[in-house]
């Protein structure tokens, strides 16, 4: 009987490694969901602070924020002018890890409230299907 | 009974597989779904993103394999304990949120999951007693 569990137990560990490996290399967000002191939320915070009507911003690029955005997000715009008392929400993709943690932090640093929702128009439409 | 037994077999190892399949095809949004229940470090959350889907993976193969399938049924009967005691404790939180238990196809976590849990659970006891 113990044998075969530890059986079962090993290919569950083995799996779940190499999974994790994988993950870790395509920078699974997962992995790099904390950004110092910035908060990452998840769908069902997010739906909460939603109700303080934050400025979402889409950081993914013009062409896949054409093809479809989480309602009120606007497109991420360097010279964008976010009201001081607002939080911020930034939501990416798996190809904007980086630029979402460097806009984060810039924000932050400059005072605003921010929140990551990484993987966030993937996870959106998912959870509103 | 034996036909009552192999129909049991094919339930919930079909059961436990495709659910383990939607998780393992989309880590991040499972991550999501167990953060969302607001109960588990995100350590743990980890963790569990990782090794649960394929423990239930395996597990749910094990039942079709008759040298694994005591095994296996009382994997499951142990992971379907932990799943009702998880989302008594969302419910009682108020969490309504996804459940996380199909990947992209699950629902919102309610009683009627405590109910499918226990359905599951009197499943895999009665394969383990019989096997």
């Amino acid at each position: 009987m113990l044998k075969k569990l530890i059986i079962i137990l090993l290919l569950t560990l083995l799996a779940g490694t190499i999974e994790g490996v994988i993950l870790y290399l395509k920078r699974s967000s997962i992995f790099f969901r904390n950004a110092g002191e910035i908060r990452s939320i998840g769908f069902r915070e997010f739906k909460e602070i939603l109700n303080e009507t934050p400025v979402i911003i889409d950081i993914r690029g013009k062409e896949k924020y054409e093809k479809g955005h989480i309602p009120g997000a606007i497109l991420y715009d360097p010279e964008i002018n976010i009201p001081r008392e607002k939080k911020v929400v930034i939501y990416n993709d798996e190809d904007t890890y980086d630029i979402t943690l460097e806009l984060a932090d810039k924000l932050k640093k400059q005072g605003y409230r921010v929140y990551l929702f990484f993987d966030g128009w993937r996870i959106w439409k998912n959870e509103n299907n | 009974m034996k036909i009552i037994e192999y129909f049991a077999i094919l339930f919930l190892g079909a059961v436990f597989i495709l659910s383990a399949i939607g998780k393992i095809l989309d880590p991040e949004l499972f991550f999501q779904d167990v953060l969302d229940y607001r109960i588990f470090p995100r350590v743990i959350a980890i963790a569990g993103v990782l090794f649960l889907p394929w423990l239930e993976f395996f597990s749910g193969l094990g039942l079709f394999i008759p040298y694994l399938r005591k095994e296996s049924a009382l994997i499951i009967a142990a992971l379907n304990i932990f799943f009702i005691i998880i989302v008594s404790i969302a419910l009682a939180k108020g969490a309504k949120s996804s459940c996380g238990c199909f990947g992209p196809f699950s629902e919102e976590i309610s009683f009627s999951l405590i109910i499918r849990d226990f359905v599951f659970l009197i499943t895999s006891i009665f394969i383990y007693l019989r096997t």
